[in-house]
């Protein structure tokens, strides 16, 4: 019965987690991906302004040299909308985490019957 | 988010599930048991400690188990206790038993000197996962007795008493069942002056008791011996002995009954010849009943029941001389087919059963030896050719013998020690009776022949109960259990004193006179003066012993059980 029990748990822990962590990776080749083609855009369109930064987060921008100074902040705070969830470093913590947990919480689930489960004891303060 | 949410649900889920499945089942506690601290030194640091499982001192923990009843118990694991706390402490043994198997855990405690000072085991576990296990260890002194108690500082009331009243009893009978519980019934109750209908059943494992159906009829100076059918427990043939009738006379019982310990029943009677102080012994789980004094003189029947059913007494053997207040001891040898060939030496005794007017059993026909082809009497002498202790003159009445397999050399060899009983001082016709002040070793010296060693000692018991004392394979000496009664003869309630109890320490030794190795039998110094529980009023002129499969021997017919601690899983 907790034989069942633990693999029913490490089923379920593991039909989570291995397909979040497998959106991870396809959201991460997809990103890439879209860098990938996008020098090949870039060069395209160069002429029509349009510049790839990399940073923190991909994002694009448009031909700021195009735009006058004031809408330049403004543009910029337009195209960076990824949301927190769906950033990779976000998702690989969460998912470490989950993993982590579920190791501690099978490794401590497990072990608790131990100490109280097959025990000899005596108290020799009492005269 | 959704999928984040889900993954934490899930999450919480599965550790629920893991943290709610685990340690609700198998549990398997052992609680230490300690008798109490008689030398009051527990506390002090330059104190032995005795009672006491101390810093320095070691635990060890041997487990056994069997898959079947049937089977005999095999040593499976053994777990090393290194003692870090004065206090107290807590260990884990094993990390898994099998469920459907049989367990026996015997429990060592050793001192800094590597001297083994406390025993104690249970047995007969059946383990199933689906269940929890409290289970208690007593540990008794090694080669000395203390009182069962389940907590030392309050005992009090935490003894493992018996029903037997602090006035004492006679004539009690009792055996250990095959799960490790203690069967015991009957007596003669010196409080109420009456016999006993009483039966209860001692729980070595909770450390408590359980009275259970009465006997069939008030019972004293009877017969209880375990048969082993196969079962769990095995059963117990009890019986014959001294009742009493419609008008509180005392009589004798002609009945003999099969006393099932899980069902709590008896079974029907097995009539026969009405009679009193027969003697009954387990040979490989068939029951033999020898002799036995009727209302006209002494039965020389022997009765077997066979374990393999509750069929009816069959008649074994005639004795050569019919006998009651005799003992007892298996001699049986085992073939090249590994069967045994059951043989009984059968000592002493008297040919009636009046009390002061016994006939003592003298001559040739003092010992006897009964086999599958019948009884024949047996040549006994000392060591010389001789009968220096008179016993073919003065005889034996109600000794207690035990047999002792002495496995110190490369040949094996069964040794008889007989403790106690009186016999007759001075002329015929101007005698009295007076206690045996003899330890006797009886040692087999050819075809229908035994040789015996003396030795005297200052511990007299006229009607001693005995068991073997669970020793180290290949030791020197064994030790031998008594449960003394009194010294006086005369039974009756004047002579009750404290429950006096005691180890013999049986070894062969080389007799420089002689040139010859002997045996001797010696009184082991006990820890308690004066052999007795020094916080007990309770008292006694006679009372049984049982003897469990570990070696552990427990003395009763008192207020109290007492055990004392074994050597080793026997």
């Amino acid at each position: 019965m907790k034989f069942f029990s633990k693999l029913l748990a490490m089923v379920l822990i593991v039909s989570f987690v291995v397909p979040a962590y497998s959106q991870e990776a396809e959201d991460a080749m997809e990103a890439q991906e879209v860098q990938e083609a996008q020098p090949a855009a870039q060069e395209q369109e160069k002429p029509s302004g349009v510049n790839l930064k990399v940073g923190d987060n991909f994002y694009f921008e448009g031909n700021v040299n195009d735009k006058a100074d004031d809408d330049k902040e403004e543009s910029m705070a337009e195209t960076q909308s990824t949301p927190i969830y769906k950033q990779t470093w976000f998702i690989a913590t969460i998912a470490v985490v989950v993993i982590a947990g579920a190791a501690v919480g099978i490794y401590y689930g497990t072990r608790t019957s131990e100490p109280n489960g097959k025990t000899i004891e005596w108290d020799n303060a009492k005269k | 988010m959704k999928r984040l949410f889900f993954l934490s649900l899930a999450f919480i889920l599965a550790f629920m599930l893991i943290s709610c499945d685990s340690g609700n089942t198998g549990d398997f506690k052992i609680t230490l048991r300690l008798p109490v601290d008689l030398l009051d030194d527990c506390g002090d640091e330059d104190g032995e400690h005795t009672f006491c499982i101390v810093e320095t001192d070691q635990v060890m923990l041997s487990i056994y188990s069997k898959s079947a009843v049937a089977d005999e118990y095999v040593y499976a694991d053994r777990t090393l206790i290194k003692v870090t706390d004065d206090k107290g402490g807590k260990k884990e043994f094993i990390r898994s038993l099998k469920k459907g198997a049989y367990y026996r855990f015997f429990a060592e405690v050793t001192n800094a000197n590597e001297k083994l000072k406390l025993t104690g085991g249970i047995d007969g576990i059946l383990y199933d996962d689906k269940n929890n296990y409290e289970v208690s260890i007593f540990l008794a002194p090694v080669g000395d007795f203390a009182r069962v108690v389940s907590d030392r500082e309050n005992y009090d009331d935490k003894s493992l008493e018996s029903y037997v009243s602090e006035a004492g009893s006679k004539g009690a009978a009792a055996v250990a069942l095959k799960d490790g519980r203690i069967y015991m019934a009957g007596g003669y109750d010196l409080q109420e002056d009456k016999v006993f209908k009483k039966s209860a059943v001692f729980d070595m494992q909770s450390l408590s008791r359980n009275d259970v159906k009465d006997l069939p009829k008030e019972l004293y100076d009877h017969i209880a011996a375990l048969l082993d059918d196969g079962s769990e427990t095995g059963k117990v043939v009890v019986g014959l002995g001294t009742t009493v009738d419609e008008d509180d006379n005392e009589v004798l019982n002609d009945s003999i009954w099969i006393y099932d310990p899980e069902s709590g029943k008896y079974g029907n009677p097995f009539p026969v010849t009405a009679m009193t102080k027969a003697k009954a012994i387990t040979i490989d789980g068939d029951v033999y009943i020898v002799g036995g004094c009727t209302d006209s003189g002494a039965s020389n029947i022997v009765y077997k029941f066979d374990k393999s059913g509750n069929a009816a007494p069959v008649q074994f053997a005639t004795l050569q001389q019919g006998r009651c207040n005799h003992a007892i001891a298996d001699v049986s040898t085992v073939n090249e087919d590994g069967k045994v060939i059951p043989r009984i030496l059968v000592i002493g005794g008297s040919t009636n059963a009046k009390e002061g007017k016994e006939t003592p059993v003298l001559g040739e026909n003092f010992a006897e030896l009964v086999t599958e082809n019948g009884s024949v009497s047996v040549a006994i002498t000392d060591r010389n050719g001789e009968d220096d202790a008179e016993l073919k003159t003065k005889g034996l009445i109600s000794p207690a013998a035990v047999s002792v397999l002495m496995d110190d050399k490369e040949e094996d060899e069964t040794i008889i020690a007989v403790v106690g009983g009186y016999l007759r001082d001075g002329e015929e016709g101007n005698f009295t009776w007076v206690s045996s002040p003899n330890l006797f070793v009886f040692s087999e010296n050819g075809k229908n022949a035994f040789v015996y060693d003396k030795n005297g000692t200052a511990n007299e018991c006229a009607r001693p109960s005995a068991g073997l004392l669970g020793s180290e394979e290949k030791n020197v000496i064994k030790y031998v259990a008594v449960n003394c009664g009194v010294k006086e003869v005369d039974r009756i309630q004047q002579n009750t004193e404290k429950q006096v109890v005691f180890v013999l320490q049986v070894k062969r030794v080389k007799d420089s006179d002689l040139g010859i190795e002997v045996f001797s039998s010696s009184v082991k110094d006990s820890l308690m003066e004066g052999n007795i529980d020094p916080h007990s009023d309770g008292e006694i002129l006679d009372g049984p012993v049982a003897v469990d499969a570990l070696g552990q021997v427990f003395m009763l017919g008192g207020m109290y059980v007492y055990q004392v601690g074994s050597y080793a899983v026997q």
